[in-house]
């Protein structure tokens, strides 16, 4: 009798403890911010569809931004989704991939490697990008228990981390008095969206469309990339196989994963708008190292930023939403296309595809795409910051290029006539204003062209 | 390995499960092995210390006590003697001098140094900094401590190498105490413990205590006083006034936590440790104060260093400089610096000063009415009490007589009362006004629990009497307490518990 006690008293605090944990998740945990409610709405849509799904797609944003599985839909007359979430990183693709695998009939696979999410570091002694564990959290928060869910939680982070991967709340323990936010966060909770699973916004506040969280885990998005807002910053230069260990591991288990179950996979990476790439240097050097897995698992492998311009022409700001994705414009054009490619022969497809990123850019008419920047400290300037800038084009020595500054309300100053150097800098202390740039080729000077750029300083 | 992460209690669990898992006569090699590995996590290099004490202070326990049969078997009285006390010291040398080699070398060639710098004499050329291996402090004063107690004769050497390696290396009291005795521990590790539900019970709310202490108050408090200690030329006076109370209260809540939490982590294996802290803040003398806290410690410099040098029974002189001694190695033992002297010298002071004065009372009363102290004459001795003692912990968390004494000078500029009556500590130092509330209400919880103490009363097994409602509130509290106020996770660096480094 003493010990049916002891197990009910047991069983009692346990129940009360999740009780309580529960009451405080519905009142900390916000699910009103974007990245949030995609998790939810992707997950609900997930489960519904479950037993149906044919092929998945999973990967990062450049996934659910980029792919319109509804065209995909009726151009291969399958169910497709798009399990994919904001800066997927490989092992929640591993788990992701387990988890669409336990009730569905996979015919095909595909997976996305979005470069930024899969290398080893960025600039400025960030740790390595593959560590972040707060992009699998969302993840984590919505799946159904299981215990590939549970194998997930316990690899996404080390174990320091556990509380907060486990407990909901503790993630946003510092905002334990904000009242308003509390009550921000029960109305929310409250509304009709919420309970139907309706999440639409402007993306920007310029937008005259608004931006919705479809099912299938697709993100519609009318958005225009504004032409003047070219101005990126240079996240890395990459080294040779430059793609984490972490990832690199979980690439590897996935692919035999599907191997293991027979299911056809295909790795391939989207396309980005090309000022993203020219600011990472090198970027040939991750193309080689995944096509390198690739052929060791004999896996088909797709990189879209090496299709020539005559099969894809998406190299246009209407096409994007912002620099890395595409618009709802953008992604049916290229879900077309990504549906031709994957459907075609494989000898076929190799007509379109340059063999390195910079066989292609050297074959597209020069252009400039715009300026990328890193900030860093010069000695000779006593150790001020100083922003370090280059312009992002196609050419390395066969254009020039004249820039002028005009900061905001000031006149103009010119900094560098027609030459073919592309670095310049600027000091931190400037005000912003807009940056433009005359560029031509040395052969033909009379046909000039011009771009402008906002840039912040 | 610290107590307060997951790895810990991860660990702890896994351990407690195999351990009642296991047959009786594995339970102690497991956990043996346990205890090494805990140790293995902080440095492996430094398990080759840990086992060269246990082996030394092993053998030399059974050699100490075959002499003394010996001696008793062929009456040879005075050659066995003098080769046990022989043996003896060159036992309690050769640990010594591990201590020593480890933690003062480097502070013995900086005083040399310094003090042949004033006669000009270049010093030694060397640089001793050498990583002070965790917890060598205490388990070089347990293993000690059982040699003394073999070679007075007051226990048997333990024969049972496993059971002794264990006695100095179990893993709850492992690096930071309680300083156990041979009578108390080795006589449990020869017991057999079956599985009690009232042990796991009693020992998992002394966990969650011990978590609270740490995560709740003294890691919180630690913001404060290490923000306003580490600029004390910018908050000075009232800041500097209010971040040494919270040191007092940071250290104690810090060592007491780590102490609960070994208590409990023991208590789960059946395992009963002594308690090292009853209420000292409570205490109305030094002296008292004294016997209450890290109680482990001050016994032991009691029964083997104070008594041993005559204590109170030479004379009020002798007994006056046996205290200085005593703490002034007390002082030493807690840090190789002349501030932690200092501070042991400090309290030494104290008590000497506090024997003068209850002497001239004593003569006093003699001569008036003597009446008993009301409320207010024992809530002044308690305030004076706490106020003296927490005046030495400046010194003691400065750690350096140079830092301490401009430390000192800091606090005695009054300009800016305002700002910390107005709140400054919560919305400057913490983040934000909240955090600071709950501190203070966790610390007056922590005074009611100790309060209970001071009247005797075993505070486990009042709170198990209570019914379940309360029991349900009060451990829901601490648990969802500690998740949102704690300091742990991906906001904040896990503190090392503050007697580590000792």
């Amino acid at each position: 009798m003493k010990q049916l006690r002891c197990v009910a008293g047991v069983l009692a605090g346990i129940f009360i403890f999740g009780e309580i944990v529960r009451g405080l998740n519905y009142l900390y945990v916000p699910e009103n911010n974007a990245d949030a409610m995609w998790y939810r709405i992707m997950w609900n849509s997930f489960y519904e569809e479950q037993g149906n799904i044919d092929n998945v797609v999973l990967g990062s944003s450049h996934v659910f931004c980029d792919i319109n599985p509804y065209l995909l839909d009726e151009r291969n007359h399958q169910c497709n989704f798009n399990l994919s979430s904001p800066g997927q990183l490989m092992n929640a693709t591993y788990y992701l991939l387990k988890e669409a695998d336990k009730n569905n009939e996979l015919s095909h696979v595909y997976i996305e490697l979005f470069y930024l999410n899969n290398i080893k570091a960025t600039f400025g002694g960030e740790e390595p990008i593959t560590e972040k564990y707060f992009n699998n959290w969302g993840n984590v928060d919505h799946m159904k228990m299981s215990l590939n869910k549970l194998a997930y939680m316990l690899t996404m982070t080390d174990v320091e981390k556990y509380p907060e991967t486990w407990v909901q709340f503790i993630r946003y323990r510092t905002n334990l008095s904000d009242w308003g936010g509390i009550a921000d966060t029960v109305n929310w909770k409250k509304s009709e969206d919420y309970l139907n699973y309706n999440y639409q916004f402007f993306y920007r506040e310029t937008d005259e469309c608004e931006t919705v969280y479809g099912k299938k885990g697709y993100y519609y998005t009318p958005s225009v990339f504004n032409e003047t807002g070219r101005f990126f910053f240079q996240s890395t230069i990459l080294q040779e196989n430059p793609m984490a260990e972490l990832s690199e591991q979980y690439l590897r288990k996935t692919i035999a994963f599907c191997q293991r179950k027979n299911i056809p996979v295909t790795l391939f990476v989207s396309p980005m708008y090309d000022l993203q790439l020219i600011s990472t240097e090198n970027y040939d050097n991750y193309v080689n190292q995944v096509r390198g897995i690739a052929e060791e698992y004999h896996v088909e492998f797709y990189d879209f930023n090496l299709v020539g311009e005559e099969y894809l022409p998406i190299q246009h700001p209407k096409y994007f939403m912002d620099g890395g994705h595409l618009n709802s414009v953008g992604a049916d054009l290229f879900t077309d296309f990504f549906n031709q490619v994957m459907s075609g022969d494989i000898d076929v497809n190799k007509k379109y595809f340059y063999d390195s990123y910079k066989e292609r850019l050297q074959n597209q008419e020069p252009e400039v795409y715009g300026i990328y920047y890193r900030d860093s400290k010069d000695s000779e300037d006593d150790g001020d910051l100083v922003r370090h800038m280059w312009i992002g084009s196609n050419r390395e020595t066969e254009m020039e290029y004249r820039i002028i500054f005009m900061p905001y309300g000031k006149g103009q100053e010119l900094i560098q006539d027609f030459s073919v150097n592309k670095e310049f800098k600027i000091e931190s202390s400037s005000e912003s204003g807009t940056l433009s740039v005359e560029y031509r080729l040395k052969t033909n000077p009379s046909f000039i062209q011009k771009i402008e750029i906002e840039i912040e300083l | 390995m610290l107590f307060n992460t997951i790895q810990y209690i991860l660990f702890l669990l896994f351990v407690v499960l195999i351990y009642y898992i296991l047959p009786q006569k594995l339970r102690c090699v497991w956990l043996l092995g346990a205890s090494y590995y805990f140790y293995m996590q902080w440095n492996l290099v430094y398990i080759v210390l840990l086992f060269s004490c246990t082996v030394i202070t092993y053998v030399g326990g059974l050699l100490l006590e075959r002499l003394k049969d010996v001696q008793q078997e062929t009456g040879d009285g005075k050659r066995c003697i003098d080769k046990r006390k022989v043996l003896f010291i060159v036992c309690i040398i050769l640990n010594l001098g591990i201590l020593g080699g480890f933690k003062y070398l480097s502070f013995a060639v900086s005083l040399l140094n310094r003090m042949l710098s004033y006669i000009h004499i270049s010093g030694f050329p060397f640089n001793f900094d050498i990583l002070l291996p965790v917890g060598i402090s205490f388990y070089t004063l347990q293993a000690l401590g059982y040699l003394i107690d073999v070679y007075r004769g007051d226990i048997y050497a333990e024969k049972n190498f496993v059971h002794y390696a264990l006695f100095v290396s179990f893993f709850p009291q492992l690096v930071a105490g309680p300083i156990e005795r041979s009578k108390n521990l080795l006589v449990q590790l020869n017991r057999e413990h079956v599985f009690q539900y009232e042990n796991i019970r009693k020992g998992l709310l002394l966990v969650l205590y011990g978590l609270f202490l740490k995560m709740v108050i003294a890691d919180r408090a630690a913001i404060i006083v290490d923000v306003i200690y580490e600029n004390s030329g910018i908050y000075s006076g009232f800041y500097l006034v209010s971040a040494t109370f919270f040191f007092a209260i940071q250290i104690y809540c810090d060592f007491y936590g780590y102490s609960t939490i070994a208590r409990g982590s023991a208590l789960l294996m059946g395992i009963h440790l002594m308690d090292n802290f009853n209420a000292p803040y409570y205490s109305r003398s030094v002296k008292e104060f004294w016997r209450r806290w890290h109680i482990s410690l001050s016994g032991w410099f009691r029964d083997y260093l104070y008594i041993p040098l005559g204590g109170s029974r030479k004379g009020k002189l002798r007994k006056a400089v046996n205290c200085m001694i005593v703490f002034a190695i007390s002082g030493l033992w807690h840090g190789a610096s002349l501030a932690f002297v200092l501070w042991g010298i400090l309290n030494g002071i104290y008590q000497v000063t506090e024997d003068v004065i209850n002497e001239l009372k004593k003569r006093l009363n003699n001569k008036f009415v003597y009446r008993t102290l009301n409320f207010s004459s024992k809530l002044f001795q308690t305030v004076l009490t706490f106020l003296l003692v927490t005046f030495a912990w400046l010194f003691f968390r400065s750690g350096e007589l140079k830092v301490s004494l401009e430390t000192l000078c800091n606090m005695c500029r009054f300009d800016n009362w305002i700002g910390v009556l107005e709140g400054a500590l919560g919305t400057e130092i913490l983040d934000g006004q909240n955090y600071m509330n709950v501190l203070l209400v966790s610390i007056l919880a922590l005074f009611i629990v100790d309060y209970q103490k001071y009247k005797g009363k075993d505070v486990v097994e009042v709170f198990f009497q209570q019914g379940w409602w309360f029991r349900t509130i009060v451990i829901m509290s601490m648990i969802f307490v500690i998740l949102l106020y704690g300091c742990y996770g991906v906001s904040y660096n896990v503190q090392q518990f503050i007697y580590f480094q000792f």
